[in-house]
């Protein structure tokens, strides 16, 4: 076992291979305030990827309902029953063991095996709220009655635990941006990745009897293009970027300022070990006990932060540029107003007002010599 | 750090394997009709095997490098081998209490067994699927290479008669320019097929033979010589007899067995036995 850096559990860590962080790191900020659910990254994926054979169960993007959903079957409950309780102190590095440390010497990673019937209700505990309310209930903040959507897509770690299962070393990392394969030709389906993944996006597919998962669209990527399930999203909650490692942040890149500079967006499960590639700007109301065993025990810091972003014109003009183009922001800036975006030659891709300009029209056009109707 | 490695696996075996390492493999003599006629399903009754004798072959959990069983699922492989001086076949038998060829999610590996030989004359390679320089070759069979063989691919409506789906897209006949697909573009729907991997296609034959040079450098081989048959018997044993040509550099073999029911994580010897074929030069 190799002793790596984990700077989002703030120490070293046992991982089997060496430590090696890609050129630029593939990584996707998501607004949990703003996601409803409506599923369009689930379809969008699966129209591009996965409407083969043995792919209908497949859902390398997911949405599902937090708490009482999720997909497979209890996912991540049986992954922290597994791991068994660990402590973590805000503000301090994580005291307790990652799946790597905590596995038997047989296994790579402690890990649950889901059956069959785990991956065939994606969308049980949908909109199932914590309470019921009743006569009386009034609002109050945080709720105390709650529920918030979680959409997932593979997280690309940087220690994935898929790869450090794979007996035949058939999954690989690429250099020039960080994205995790299962190489099709190699694959045995020996279903190691399946198990090992925590977050259960290694997929066996049984028609072709290999193993697979997202993508992170790599040929759109490779092209400059934001991956399908970013550029499809309906609330414009995503974006897609390439992090860089805290100390090579670079404020103007727009998932290093949500995630180093700002403190906005947490990565899920850390304490699993895994320094996944996906972050959420965590829901504010829900219930923070929650929020810190998913999002850690800084939690509460990125809350305060989001709620101040209404006198942070910064922040909100990236907020507005989420959504606002097909292409990857390679770093952005805010004047006047203003929100622009720059591709990787700092060529400007797009500008967004960050407040919409009202027009007001006259209700007669003497032009066209008509009466505009009301429609807005 | 290899000779630390040689050492602790030698003590290993010394320990755990304390009768099977003195063992051979006696391969008996019998004429080519009789070889034919010990793969049907009437094996039990063919006074080849009766008179071929058995040896006991310990298992062991996989112990290299994980994921890897916990325990021995198997301990216990029984082996007999036959040979007309041109083929040979080895019946090996061991127990499984079920037949596992569900080709549902949840636990993928079919039940299997496999044969490893020196892939060339000279010192053995490492018992762990050799090493470069070393090459070992395995013949390796499985219930669903076997079943792809007598009955089929199974398709998706075989493995989950329940499931529902509304269209393929590879399948459309009349939307437009998706009309006169290729096989090629279907193919593309199905990345392990389009990548070319034999996984993916309906096996030819019941016994794949593989070459390899150490762990993760296993590597198919199109065309070989070898088949195999294997019954599974209500009293929760396998019996699988695997055929190939009696080459001259099988001088040696190991073998290993999966149980999909246990775990499907290998068990395997951890010694070469020796092949005796004296007997075969009568």
């Amino acid at each position: 076992m190799a002793t790596v850096k984990n700077w989002q559990i703030k120490r070293d860590m046992a991982y089997p291979y060496e430590e090696a962080r890609p050129k630029k790191q593939w990584s996707i900020v998501f607004d949990l305030n703003k996601c409803i659910a409506c599923q369009t990254c689930s379809i969008a994926c699966k129209t591009t990827w996965t409407s083969g054979k043995g792919q209908e169960y497949m859902f390398w993007n997911n949405v599902e309902t937090k708490p009482y959903g999720s997909y497979p079957l209890a996912w991540d409950v049986k992954v922290l029953e597994q791991l068994g309780q660990q402590q973590w102190a805000a503000h301090a590095p994580y005291h307790g063991q990652t799946i790597f440390e905590a596995a038997s010497p047989n296994e790579r990673a402690v890990h649950f095996a889901p059956t069959n019937e785990d991956w065939m209700y994606p969308n049980v505990g949908e909109d199932d709220c914590t309470n019921n309310v009743s006569g009386g209930d009034h609002l109050q903040l945080p709720h105390d009655k709650w529920f918030f959507y979680l959409p997932r897509t593979c997280a690309h770690c940087t220690y994935p635990a898929c790869l450090a299962a794979c007996p035949r070393k058939a999954i690989y990392k690429r250099e020039e941006d960080g994205i995790v394969l299962i190489d099709q030709s190699r694959c045995k389906g020996y279903g190691e990745c399946v198990k090992a993944c925590p977050y259960k996006k290694s997929m066996y597919n049984p028609y072709t009897r290999v193993s697979e998962k997202c993508i992170g669209c790599y040929p759109a990527v490779e092209q400059g293009y934001q991956p399908m399930c970013v550029q499809n999203c309906i609330g414009k909650i995503r974006i897609m970027g390439f992090i860089n490692p805290p100390w090579k942040m670079r404020a103007n890149n727009p998932v290093d300022y949500l995630v180093h500079k700002m403190g906005l967006a947490l990565p899920y499960y850390p304490q699993l070990g895994l320094e996944p590639n996906i972050y959420y700007i965590p829901p504010i109301h829900a219930n923070k006990e929650y929020l810190a065993q998913m999002f850690g025990p800084n939690v509460n810091d990125s809350i305060e932060q989001y709620k101040k972003i209404k006198n942070d014109p910064m922040t909100q003009g990236l907020l507005v540029l989420m959504g606002s183009t097909d292409r990857i922001i390679h770093s952005f800036d805010v004047k006047k107003g203003i929100a622009y975006a720059y591709d990787e030659k700092g060529d400007e891709i797009v500008s967004v007002p960050i407040t919409e300009p009202l027009i007001e029209r006259n209700a007669f056009d003497s032009h066209y010599n008509a009466v505009r109707t009301n429609t807005p | 750090m290899k000779i630390k490695n040689f050492l602790f696996f030698l003590i290993l075996i010394l320990v755990f394997s304390p009768l099977s390492i003195f063992a051979s493999i006696t391969i008996h003599k019998v004429s080519t009709s009789e070889l034919e006629a010990a793969t049907q399903k009437d094996y039990a009754t063919s006074s080849a095997w009766k008179e071929a004798a058995e040896t006991l072959i310990n298992l062991m959990a996989q112990p290299m490098i994980a994921p890897r069983p916990a325990a021995v699922t198997t301990p216990e492989l029984f082996i007999k081998a036959i040979s007309d001086g041109k083929s040979v076949v080895f019946y090996g038998r061991w127990k499984d209490p079920t037949l596992s060829d569900d080709e549902k999610l949840g636990n993928p590996a079919p039940d299997a067994f496999a044969i490893q030989f020196p892939a060339s004359a000279g010192d053995l390679p490492p018992i762990f699927m050799g090493a470069k320089g070393f090459p070992v070759e395995i013949a390796h069979w499985t219930i669903r290479s076997q079943n792809d063989l007598e009955k089929g691919k199974k398709e998706m409506k075989d493995i989950y008669p329940n499931m529902n789906v509304d269209i393929y897209p590879m399948e459309f006949k009349d939307a437009g320019n998706l009309k006169n697909l290729t096989e090629e573009q279907r193919r593309v729907y199905s990345p392990g097929k389009s990548s070319g991997n034999p996984q993916s296609y309906r096996k030819q034959t019941a016994v794949d033979v593989i070459w390899a040079e150490g762990f993760g450098s296993s590597a198919l081989q199109d065309e070989h010589d070898f088949h195999g048959k294997g019954y599974w018997t209500e009293d929760g044993y396998w019996h699988v007899f695997i055929k190939g040509p009696l080459k001259p550099h099988y001088t040696h073999s190991s073998f290993a067995v999966w149980n999909n029911s246990a775990g499907g994580r290998k068990d395997l010897s951890m010694v070469w036995t020796p092949l005796e074929t004296s007997g075969l030069k009568k």
